[in-house]
């Protein structure tokens, strides 16, 4: 799976490209495990180029949980296209996983 | 020939101990005659004067017992060394020095006895004896020397050199008769011409020295001084053989068997000078036969090291050893990639220090190096190449060949020598050959190391199904008010689906169908909790909410980060017609109303289960949503295997197709929707289902 790195001023945005199933959600633990040992506690992850998510894929956010609130760290999900916002939806994840798609309002998000 | 005598007197009945007898008796008898003959003829009458025609006469019945005496004992001599079985060169060779020495020893005891006599009576008598003790002596050692020297020309034999060695026996017959029962002088061409095809054939014989191959530097140098002894001590015989019986006063020619003792000798001394000859030229060139064969044995120890499944250790020493030999190196160390770090590191190391190694190497990564490139590294002259002048150890040449098989890279070996330009390129081609063999055994001892456990994980995950398949149920309960059916199926050998259907109380149904992220053992594993949970929680009076934050509760604790379990509980009781539901995470159930014919999905739902702890998880509780039902309604639950199942297109099967076939299906039982539902979810993706799935329908009556 690719997954493109973009350093903001305040954040660091992710964009994984293509499905995320047990394998490739593998990549991407990797990847925010790297960012979270780096420091790097403020994460947008742009979900745009993810068509199908499976429970592994899920599970990836549902083990930050903790870990983003124990660093006072922010995890921002944007532009998830509406079969995986139904997966988020169904599983209530959407209701623990910040979920914000205008840039502006992520923005100020991460500045608050 | 002795064989045939020897198997005719089998024939007759005689045991193999009998016919040595004989043979032994006749051999000591006909000597004994002999001798009595020498005393009688020299001793006693003195008749020394040839005829006319250069025959000396002699006592009547002396030619016959000469050649019997000649005969028996070849026969003799021919079995004392019949029965050599291992070609022991040196063995054989000194035991005809010995043998030499001894009647020589004989002959020089019999001139001090000779010279001492003081009574010339008493000598007349003794000196045949001495004559005839020299005789035997001279015939013992030639004879030996035909007989032993037997063993080397059929070395490796063949029926050509069987055949030459039977007519070499035969004609040596031929010049026994010949010589006992003498031809005038007139014949002399004719013995030239005999003699001649004789030498011829002693020739042809004697090019039979495969042995010498065989043989390694130190035994050929052994091989080669022991052969000049024998021929010294021959021609001791040869000088003896005509002084002893001068001096003596015995002339020789009155010997009936002269041609026969003269022509003997031909066959241990030409095959000598060949041996001789073809010793020393194959001297130098020995210690590269040696080094091939050494080279050979080695190939075959690194791969018995391997087959054996000795220890790594141990395969890559043999390895080490063997290229040290073939490269005739100095010193040497293999170094190997660790597994943990990619690193190499020193593994072995062979008559060098660490200090040596590490002057040599002048820091650079050569293993790995010669692991890219998947090609050996030499440095003719380390004080004229770049990167290694400054190594200031005595070694000044030195190979690094790569261990490596077609898909993996293990290590190098290092092979170092004091002299520069010291490596050829046979020595490269060798070494080279070591480590891919070396290689290609490590490979294999990997695959079978896998495949072995391969084989035992396949094993354990066949009892994990097996164990799995009873954790669901086999049949689910059919009751006038109600029925269940379901359909489960794991796209692996275990899975993460489970279903369950509880009669708590008589009309009182709790029912589960869940789903844990993620496929296979753990998911499997994790299954096995939630049924344990279910089975515990729902023979209580416990309302749904309680039931799921309890479980909820239970399963954080348990689960892995990352791991979570959708879950949709039902609690039916048949007698008020009423069906509580709380769905936590799962996929929503849809319901049809056969009152208002209509299908809806049922979308209120509280989080996963295992994601969050107890607090956070209370704090998202909703109220379980309760339905009234009516003969006709039914109830359609499934995991997510059926809606994300994929065409080939990759399209999803979705929650509209299944909403379809329940819509076709609804008026029908519970087993017919359900077996529709999988049946178009195949037809769907004309393929083996991907993920483990499973449709429960209930039917309410």
């Amino acid at each position: 799976m690719e997954i493109n790195e973009i350093q903001e001023s305040e954040f660091v945005t992710l964009k994984p490209v293509g499905d995320l199933d047990a394998n490739s959600s593998i990549e991407l633990d990797i990847h925010i495990r790297r960012l979270l040992d780096a420091g790097q506690i403020n994460l947008l992850i742009d979900c745009a180029g993810v068509p199908y998510m499976s429970s592994a894929g899920l599970g990836v956010f549902v083990s930050y949980l903790d870990e983003f609130k124990d660093q006072k760290g922010k995890l921002v999900l944007s532009n998830l296209t509406p079969n995986v916002a139904e997966v988020f939806d169904l599983l209530g994840l959407s209701k623990l996983v910040t979920i914000i798609n205008s840039k502006e309002e992520v923005a100020n998000f991460f500045k608050g | 020939m002795h064989k045939f005598i020897s198997s005719n007197l089998l024939l007759i009945g005689l045991k193999p101990k009998i016919v040595k007898g004989i043979i032994i008796a006749t051999a000591i008898t006909t000597w004994l005659v002999v001798v009595l003959y020498h005393i009688l003829q020299f001793g006693a009458l003195t008749i020394f004067e040839p005829s006319d025609n250069g025959i000396y006469p002699t006592l009547p019945g002396y030619r016959i017992a000469f050649a019997l005496f000649l005969l028996s004992n070849s026969f003799f001599i021919a079995r004392s060394f019949q029965k050599i079985e291992k070609l022991d060169v040196i063995t054989l060779l000194w035991k005809l020095f010995m043998i030499g020495m001894g009647g020589i020893t004989l002959i020089l005891l019999t001139i001090i006895l000779h010279n001492t006599t003081q009574s010339y009576t008493l000598a007349r008598y003794l000196d045949p004896i001495f004559f005839s003790v020299g005789l035997y002596a001279f015939l013992l050692y030639f004879l030996s020397a035909i007989f032993i020297f037997r063993r080397f020309v059929l070395y490796q034999r063949t029926k050509r050199r069987v055949r030459g060695w039977t007519v070499y026996l035969g004609l040596s017959g031929i010049a026994l008769l010949a010589g006992v029962f003498p031809i005038p002088s007139s014949f002399t061409p004719l013995y030239y011409f005999f003699t001649g095809i004789y030498i011829l054939l002693i020739l042809l014989l004697s090019a039979n020295v495969r042995w010498i191959a065989y043989l390694n530097f130190n035994q050929k140098l052994r091989a080669l001084g022991l052969f000049s002894l024998v021929v010294v001590v021959g021609i001791t015989y040869l000088i003896a053989s005509f002084r002893f019986p001068l001096q003596l006063d015995i002339p020789l020619g009155i010997l009936p068997g002269l041609f026969f003792l003269e022509i003997i000798i031909i066959f241990p001394f030409i095959y000598s000078v060949f041996a001789i000859l073809v010793l020393f030229f194959n001297l130098p060139t020995s210690s590269i036969f040696e080094l091939n064969s050494l080279e050979i044995a080695s190939y075959s120890k690194i791969n018995q090291a391997i087959q054996s499944n000795l220890d790594f250790t141990e395969i890559m020493n043999s390895l080490l050893d063997a290229s040290v030999l073939a490269g005739n190196a100095r010193a040497g160390w293999l170094e190997m990639i660790s597994e943990k770090n990619g690193q190499s590191e020193l593994f072995i190391r062979k008559r060098i220090d660490l200090a040596d190694i590490k002057e040599i190497k002048q820091d650079q990564a050569l293993t790995e190096k010669v692991l890219k490139e998947q090609k050996y590294f030499l440095v003719k002259n380390m004080r004229k190449h770049k990167l290694f002048r400054n190594n200031a150890s005595r070694y000044k040449c030195m190979l690094v060949v790569p261990i490596m098989s077609s898909s993996q890279t293990y290590g190098a070996i290092y092979i170092v020598n004091e002299l520069p330009n010291s490596f050829e390129d046979v020595t490269i081609q060798s070494i080279s050959n070591f480590a891919e063999q070396a290689g290609i055994a490590l490979e294999n001892a990997k695959l079978v190391k896998r495949s072995i456990e391969m084989e035992r994980y396949q094993e354990q995950l066949k009892i994990a199904k097996d164990v799995q398949q009873q954790l669901l149920p086999n049949t689910l309960p059919t009751t006038r008010a109600i029925s269940f059916n379901a359909q489960s199926e794991n796209a692996s050998e275990v899975g993460g689906d489970y279903f369950d259907v509880l009669e708590s109380n008589p009309g009182r149904f709790k029912v589960a169908i869940g789903d844990v992220s993620g496929k296979g053992t753990t998911a499997a594993f994790y299954m096995a909790e939630i049924k344990g949970i279910f089975h515990a929680l729902s023979r209580t009076d416990m309302d749904p909410i309680s039931f799921m934050n309890t479980s909820n509760q239970a399963l954080v604790a348990c689960m892995q980060k990352g791991f979570f379990v959708t879950l949709t509980y039902l609690d039916i009781d048949t007698s008020k017609k009423e069906v509580k539901m709380v769905r936590a995470g799962h996929c929503p159930a849809f319901y049809y109303s056969s009152v208002e014919d209509k299908i809806c999905m049922m979308r209120e739902g509280t989080l996963g289960l295992g994601i969050v702890n107890g607090s956070i998880f209370k704090s998202y509780n909703q109220d379980p949503q309760v339905i009234h039902y009516q003969p006709g309604d039914m109830m359609l639950l499934y995991t997510d295997g059926i809606i994300e199942a994929r065409n080939e297109e990759g399209e999803e099967f979705g929650y509209h197709r299944l909403k379809n076939i329940f819509t076709a299906h609804r008026n029908q039982e519970s087993e017919e929707l359900t077996t529709s539902i999988v049946n178009g979810v195949k037809d769907f993706t004309h393929s083996d289902l991907e993920d483990d799935y499973t449709v429960l329908a209930i039917k309410f009556m």
